[in-house]
């Protein structure tokens, strides 16, 4: 059995493992002991993070659409298909009404193909890096660089943790776990999340309440009131905990706004926790250049991201487009609909380089060969480009990331396309995604990981006891759950945990407020 | 057993001649020895060369009976063509662990008793009859998570506990305690390596193992512990309290020595042709239990934490298997993220009516906003 070092792909904490390998085959994986960020321990999704590499659904050759159905084909006639495909559109409806989307685990070098491919190849600036981060550009970089950006072992320096945001074991464990370490020895933390979690329950003050920008306003005025001033007031080292993406973008950039006006505080610092394991990543490359018109999106190139699955809008985007590209390991949904579609190697079978939450940059390595005619997303991309018209990518990794370190990237600014929310259609409850769903829904890798599988099963939707006797709902009942973006059946869970007038349900289901009735 | 039973040979091997052993020891068998694993992980894997042995390591994180019990492995291979083909794929290949801590001999040997018992297991039986187990003893114990001496898990072991040799270091030297005749064969191989041990070798051994027991820095009260859980004496809310932690990684039981769990997978493309596939499973999970009609009688994480507990510590276990379901290891100590491990947990039912030693939680209700 030998092991390879290498990196979690899953969330931004960046641990360290062994992708354990026997025959060629990855058997398992283990915490690195030795690594700063996992110390010998990994959450769920690390340890199940091998269990969708040698599954029999694996992608192993490109297909494109004939007559209406995938076909499977060569990788030269695919990406002739792909070439002219985007070049009809180009030709016709103009380069911008072409969009690029790299998933948020998309690894430095294949963002820096990407984003050179998008502005040079196809002249389009409708990019977007992680687009499970709605946006990137309201994020100030004080508060990601620099030194009042904490690391992780800061929590353990803190004496005020002000933590925004619940679902820690479940979204960023590694910051969880050494949250709950630091509050076991002692350190205040409050919490202001509409969710009584594990840390909520330890907390010293747990502000129940559904804006948490107003709270962190609150904190920035003039005369000092209340018992979260006088806490904030009192400490010396003040730590501010934020998991990005826990509100729409509109509310997240007031939130950031009282946050870089809380560093008026000398010894504060913050902690950012970007979602995926290359969000950070994705944040870096983000530079100046034009917004692109967010609707007129004729052909998209999608790479390692489900857009299809995630709700009715997004659905509806991708049927519309004339010419789609799907690079995945799975035939998602959104594969399915696609014009050509390229198989591509998972974490464990290809090199590049993560940044963690922190900027960490680490290094990805092969352990195992992709199955059949997959190819590593770096040797994709280079490949498209290289047919576009970009002679100089290099056709190694090591030729990539010295392009990379020598700065010929463009910089594209990631663009906001459709998919806004729209105008209230509901307004019963207000709507609060518990990441307790572990992102399961929208996360091709999970979907594919017999564990998850077996583990969430069930779709649920929390509510606090009094809206359950108003509604006159029966705990375990079905419940109809429609919002923006979808409707869905789930079995109704009660809890104190949630608020009244808060519906709870696994991560990012839906984007705005729902309504709830009792299932047909 | 135990009293009676005497080490077939006692011998000394010089510092500088385990070297040229373990060469002859790779032409005979797969050598699986501590290296260096780089990032400061050490980790048993099979040797190259024997410029990779590391006797001075600590331990793997991975425990060794992992190579009886893979994270997971391909039981057989099956084709349905005009008829169901089913070709199992056994492992057969000859291994030597060499330099396996005593806790980690016990593991295989508690394995190899659970594997043997109502249903034999073929895959595991053939790895475990070519394997041969040359332990390392530890008159330090090596990390601060060791508990062994707690738990009847080690530092050392006694003539008949398991290993083929046991090597317990010395100044400049090693003894080694030869207990099966697997062992003597390989002592035999190169006798000019050995010498008997004298007298004066003995009385250093002892010394180094007399005060083995003050050096540990973790404690663990397992005889309360087993009293507690036998007699169901740990309320509700401390299994409550301490389960309300638990993430369910499962890390505990992937890592643990003593744990046997798998589960089965199939993976074929189609269904006319695939593998079956048996990997690592823990009780930590709601699907571990699930049954198929839906019915879960350990759906609660409670539940699920409370067996685990009970399974290593309740006094059937000590009665079935012999001992009790930990040997002390400390690898769930590092791997729990949420600081629920056994040495822990534990410490915890000693605390039973007292305060806890985490503060501030459990004491005072947090203040809710209304």
């Amino acid at each position: 059995m030998q092991r390879i070092l290498t990196v979690c792909p899953h969330c931004s904490c960046g641990c360290g493992l062994y992708v354990l390998v026997e025959r060629g085959e990855a058997v398992g994986v283990m915490p690195s002991v030795g690594h700063p960020i996992s110390q010998g321990r990994l959450c769920m999704k690390g340890w199940t993070s091998f269990q969708h590499l040698h599954r029999a659904e694996r992608l192993d050759s490109p297909y494109i659409r004939q007559n209406g159905t995938l076909k499977r084909a060569g990788w030269e006639e695919a990406l002739t298909h792909l070439v002219e495909g985007l070049g009809a559109v180009r030709s016709k409806d103009g380069g911008q009404a072409i969009g690029v989307w790299a998933s948020g685990r998309s690894t430095d070098e294949e963002l820096f193909l990407l984003s050179r491919l998008a502005s040079q190849g196809l002249g389009t600036t409708a990019v977007r890096f992680d687009p499970s981060l709605q946006s990137l550009d309201h994020i100030p970089a004080s508060l990601v660089e620099g030194f009042r950006a904490a690391k992780f072992d800061e929590v353990q320096a803190a004496d005020l943790l002000l933590i925004f945001g619940h679902g820690f074991p479940e979204h960023h464990p590694q910051v969880a776990s050494r949250i709950l370490k630091a509050m076991d020895e002692g350190t205040s933390a409050v919490v202001i999340s509409p969710y009584r979690d594990l840390l909520a329950e330890r907390a010293v003050l747990h502000l129940r309440v559904s804006s948490p920008e107003e709270v962190a306003l609150a904190l920035t005025e003039e005369e000092p009131s209340g018992h979260l001033r006088a806490l904030w007031d009192e400490a010396k080292w003040p730590l501010v905990i934020y998991p990005l993406k826990s509100l729409p973008p509109d509310r997240e950039a007031r939130l950031l706004r009282a946050f870089e006006s809380l560093l008026a505080k000398a010894s504060a610092k913050v902690l950012l926790l970007f979602p995926r394991a290359n969000s950070r990543g994705a944040f870096r490359w983000k530079g100046g250049g034009a917004a692109s018109e967010p609707s007129g999106l004729k052909a998209l190139l999608v790479v390692e991201e489900d857009p299809a699955a995630w709700n009715g809008n997004f659905r509806e985007l991708v049927r519309g487009l004339d010419f789609l590209v799907v690079q995945d390991l799975f035939l998602t949904e959104t594969a399915e609909l696609a014009h050509v579609v390229l198989p591509a190697a998972s974490f464990a079978e290809k090199g590049g380089t993560l940044t963690n939450t922190e900027g960490r940059q680490q290094t990805l390595r092969p352990a195992i060969l992709p199955p059949g005619d997959a190819r590593p997303g770096w040797a994709i991309a280079a490949e498209m480009a290289r047919r576009l018209g970009l002679a100089d990518v290099g056709s190694t990794l090591e030729e990539i990331q010295q392009g990379l370190s020598s700065g010929q990237v463009q910089a594209v600014l990631p663009a906001e396309t459709a998919c806004e929310s729209p105008p209230e259609r509901f307004a019963t409850l207000e709507h609060v995604p518990n990441r307790l769903g572990w992102m399961w829904l929208k996360d091709t890798i999970l979907r594919h990981t017999d564990d998850w599988q077996r583990e969430h099963q069930d779709r649920w939707v929390e509510l606090h006891p009094e809206d359950v006797k108003t509604l006159g709902l029966r705990p375990g009942c079905m419940v109809q759950v429609a919002g923006e973006g979808g409707e869905f059946q789930a079995t109704l869970r009660i809890s104190e945990r949630v608020g009244p007038g808060v519906l709870v349900t696994p991560h990012h289901l839906f984007e705005g407020p729902v309504h709830i009735e009792r299932a047909k | 057993m135990g009293e009676q039973m005497a080490f077939r040979s006692i011998q000394v091997i010089q510092e500088d001649a385990v070297p040229p052993w373990v060469a002859t020891l790779m032409r005979e068998a797969l050598v699986i020895g501590p290296r260096g694993g780089g990032n400061g992980d050490f980790q048993l894997a099979p040797l190259t060369s024997v410029e990779d042995l590391h006797l001075d390591y600590t331990h793997d994180l991975l425990p060794p009976m992992r190579y009886l019990l893979p994270p997971s492995e391909v039981l057989f291979r099956f084709h349905n063509g005009d008829s169901l083909a089913l070709i199992p794929e056994y492992d057969e290949r000859r291994r030597i662990l060499f330099g396996v801590r005593s806790c980690d001999v016990k593991g295989i040997r508690y394995q190899g008793q659970f594997f043997h018992r109502d249903f034999p297991d073929i895959y595991f039986s053939k790895r475990a009859a070519n394997a041969i187990l040359i332990s390392l003893a530890c008159p330090t114990p090596p990390l601060p998570t060791c508990f062994c001496v707690c738990c009847d898990g080690g530092p050392v072991l006694k003539p008949g506990e398991g290993s083929d040799i046991q090597l317990t270091p010395l100044e400049g030297r090693y003894l080694v305690e030869v207990d099966s005749e697997a062992g003597e064969r390989l002592v035999a191989k190169t006798p000019e390596l050995f010498r008997e041990a004298t007298p004066a070798d003995l009385a250093e051994r002892n010394e180094a193992l007399a005060e083995v027991d003050q050096k540990f820095s973790t404690s663990a009260y397992l005889a309360r512990g087993i009293a507690k859980v036998t007699t169901d004496a740990v309320p509700a809310e401390i299994w409550e309290e301490l389960a309300e932690r638990c993430i369910g990684c499962g890390g505990c039981s992937y890592l643990c020595p003593l744990c046997t769990c798998f589960t089965i997978v199939d993976r074929s493309r189609d269904g006319t042709a695939g593998e079956r596939v048996r990997r690592w499973d823990h009780c930590q999970s709601a699907g571990f239990t699930r049954e198929a009609s839906g019915h879960n009688p350990r759906a609660q994480k409670r539940e699920q934490f409370k067996r685990r507990f009970f399974h290593k510590l309740s006094y059937q276990c000590l009665q079935r298997e012999g001992r009790p379901g930990c040997v002390g290891c400390g690898r769930c100590v590092t791997a729990c993220m949420m600081g629920i491990d056994m040495a822990a947990v534990l410490l915890r039912f000693r605390e039973l009516g007292r305060k806890p030693k985490w503060g501030p939680p459990w004491a005072a209700k947090p203040k809710t906003s209304p």
